[in-house]
């Protein structure tokens, strides 16, 4: 090492630069608030297939715009971009809140075929359930793997 | 024992903080970068520029709320190098 930095560290100076990240992505209430819109408007999306045309357009459109602005939302006030796929562990915690929710769309689609339009409710408090279990692993998953240098 | 192989572009502390924060996102903003490793904008520029001719760094600009805004990414290789690097380390950190 020329610059007299021992490797140890120089593994500390890395682990210690992805605190600024690690804090956008875990600043407590922010994080909380952040959840709990984000999941709400999975619970929208996923319990409103239930519903009959074109109530279940209108919230399958206007959950991928609400999301859409959530995410642009955060990214103008952190000044990062996280896709959400990567590291490795985040991006199977990402894939298997996806499938999951998936299922619960498909489960609001069944029920919206019988015209059992009630089930929409418990359907996307589960949706809202999950995603709020989702978002909170994906996080301790991120931490976890960039506190690794 | 093997010798140590170092990577100049990346083994300057600036850098490497700049490739350590962009390792953990896919984008992240010049202003972010500089305010996170606690330097002026010159000095960012400069690491900014060096990484970029090393091929590890693309830049790309976005106009958002009437200012223009400045977004980096590692590139493929900008991991690839990181990650060999880190690797390096780990592996001298073990030896010392």
């Amino acid at each position: 090492m020329n610059d007299h930095r021992s490797p140890a560290e120089a593994l500390d100076l890395i682990r210690k630069s992805g605190n600024a990240v690690r804090a956008a992505v875990s600043d407590g209430k922010a994080a909380l608030h952040d959840a709990l819109i984000y999941s709400a408007i999975v619970g929208v999306m996923v319990g409103g297939q239930a519903f009959d045309l074109p109530f279940n357009v209108f919230c399958s459109a206007g959950g991928v715009v609400g999301l859409g602005l959530l995410a642009k939302a955060w990214s103008d006030r952190t000044g990062i971009w996280i896709s959400g796929v990567s590291p490795r562990r985040a991006r199977w915690v990402a894939i298997g809140l996806g499938a999951v929710l998936l299922v619960l769309t498909l489960v609001g689609l069944h029920f919206g075929r019988q015209q059992q339009i009630w089930a929409g409710i418990p359907v996307g408090i589960a949706a809202f359930a999950i995603a709020m279990a989702g978002s909170w692993l994906w996080i301790r998953a991120f931490l976890a793997k960039t506190r690794e240098p | 024992m093997k010798a140590p192989v170092i990577d100049a572009v990346i083994h300057a502390p600036g850098r490497l903080q700049i490739c350590a924060i962009l390792a953990d996102v896919d984008l992240a903003e010049f202003a972010t970068v500089r305010d996170a490793i606690g330097v002026s904008d010159s000095v960012m520029s400069k690491h900014v520029k060096q990484l970029e001719d090393a091929g590890y760094l693309a830049i790309s600009k976005a106009a958002r709320g009437g200012r223009q805004r400045t977004w980096l990414k590692l590139t493929a290789d900008g991991r690839r190098a990181f990650k060999a690097y880190v690797a390096e380390l780990t592996r001298l950190a073990g030896i010392v």
